[in-house]
């Protein structure tokens, strides 16, 4: 019997419902929770909310961060090749530790303002396309290269730093190269790679997408797409500077 | 019982006038009543199940915001009660924990009344056959027609988005319909 469960006395033959919840409450056997219970819960639940936002707008960010540093975001320019490199490099783990945290926040926030009027995917979306925007405001303030550069000198505690490595940091496509030019040539230039630390040559011919000129300078960072035509030689599909603009 | 609306009774209960929780439950348990009997299907228990929408009230009235309506509180209460019941009884949710109603959007049919004729069929139909319908259909069609709540209100009980009880009650007249057009006894 359901009346049990609250104790709510022994349903008497004549009482009534509202006789028998009346009872409860005037025996005290029934009490309201106070105010501060819920004030507590509505805390917590917006803490929680706020907690997840931050999480959720640091990995947005570490996302385009990694995106950026990689060359990932400009590659699409070269083609269905790029968009295979793209694919194959993006940052999956951190992607989709960002869709787990979109989907929590959701249903967090979901609590709030009524969201629930509006289909789950709706308020998802949105949430994601504010954290990305956030995101990526803060991916262009120095913060993440900051926590790079101490993960690098090994002055951070390694799990703070676990974002700014493998697996998180994927590698690139096996024909993404990314280099800083030592010298040019009249037909390319001379790169040293990151991965590897080994010296490449790249040929760049009339086919070569450049979308940010021919003219390379000496220190410059860059992505090349190609393919090995001979050892530590390398015909440019395309070739872009990693520093410039998205 | 006072001209005063269910918000002024429930802010006085909330500043410690337990006795006027008696108007409340005076206002509200022929309609709560009447909606577990049609949604659990089980008239015997229902008073209990019932008993215990209020004592949770009672418990939880001081998060109910008097800057709102009591009754969609009251009913989301009931709501959650009667859902807690069925799964207790059946041994199985109502709805699956990945509902893709109420994840994509859906084209919203308006929230108008149905013509006399419609109505009137419908109604004669969900007497008839609202037993047999799933209870993700059979609640929208009692919170709609016999409870007489808009969509919105419907979506902050069972929240759920409010394009989502469109489907389901478009669903759930179609059901309807079905097993009233089945029904050689309709159709005399």
């Amino acid at each position: 019997m359901i009346h049990m469960r609250h104790d709510t006395g022994n349903k008497e033959k004549g009482t009534t419902l509202k006789e028998q919840v009346m009872l409860a409450i005037r025996e005290h056997r029934v009490e309201p929770r106070p105010r501060a219970y819920f004030v507590l819960y509505t805390l917590a639940a917006a803490l929680l909310a706020f907690v997840l936002a931050a999480c959720l707008l640091y990995v947005a960010s570490l996302a385009l961060f990694i995106s950026r540093e990689q060359g990932l975001l400009v590659v699409p320019a070269f083609g269905w090749r790029g968009v295979t490199v793209l694919m194959y490099s993006l940052p999956w783990l951190v992607i989709a530790l960002f869709l787990v945290l979109g989907i929590l926040f959701g249903s967090v926030i979901r609590r709030f303002a009524q969201l629930h009027r509006r289909p789950f995917l709706v308020s998802f979306v949105a949430v994601a396309l504010l954290a990305l925007i956030g995101g990526f405001l803060l991916s262009k303030t120095p913060t993440h290269r900051r926590i790079e550069r101490h993960v690098r000198d090994g002055s951070l505690p390694h799990i703070f730093g676990i974002g700014y490595r493998e697996p998180f940091r994927t590698k690139h496509a096996p024909d993404a190269y990314v280099g800083t030019i030592i010298t040019t040539t009249p037909d390319g230039f001379l790169t040293r790679l990151e991965e590897g630390d080994r010296l490449v040559y790249v040929v760049i011919e009339r086919r070569t997408m450049l979308p940010d000129g021919s003219e390379f300078s000496v220190g410059e960072r860059v992505m090349t797409i190609g393919d090995v035509v001979a050892t530590d030689t390398l015909r440019a599909v395309g070739v872009r500077v990693m520093d410039s603009d998205w | 019982m006072s001209g005063e609306t269910d918000e002024i009774i429930a802010s006085a209960v909330q500043a410690g006038d337990s006795e006027r929780f008696a108007e409340l439950i005076e206002r509200y348990q022929g309609k709560l009543l009447r909606y577990a009997r049609k949604f659990i299907l089980d008239p015997d228990d229902a008073e209990d199940i019932v008993q215990d929408v209020f004592v949770k009230a009672y418990q939880n009235i001081n998060s109910f915001d008097a800057a709102r309506r009591f009754s969609p509180w009251i009913y989301r209460i009931a709501h959650n009660e009667f859902v807690n019941e069925i799964k207790r009884r059946y041994a199985r949710r109502i709805v699956p924990v990945l509902d893709f109603d109420a994840m994509f959007p859906h084209l919203l049919a308006p929230d108008t009344a149905d013509s006399v004729a419609v109505e009137r069929d419908l109604r004669i139909a969900l007497d008839a056959h609202l037993a047999e319908l799933d209870p993700k259909y059979r609640e929208p069609l009692i919170l709609y027609y016999l409870e007489e709540m808009s969509y919105a209100e419907i979506s902050d009980i069972m929240q759920i988005p409010v394009s989502t009880v469109g489907v389901r009650l478009a669903r759930a007249r179609a059901l309807l319909q079905k097993a009233a057009a089945d029904d050689p006894a309709l159709q005399s």
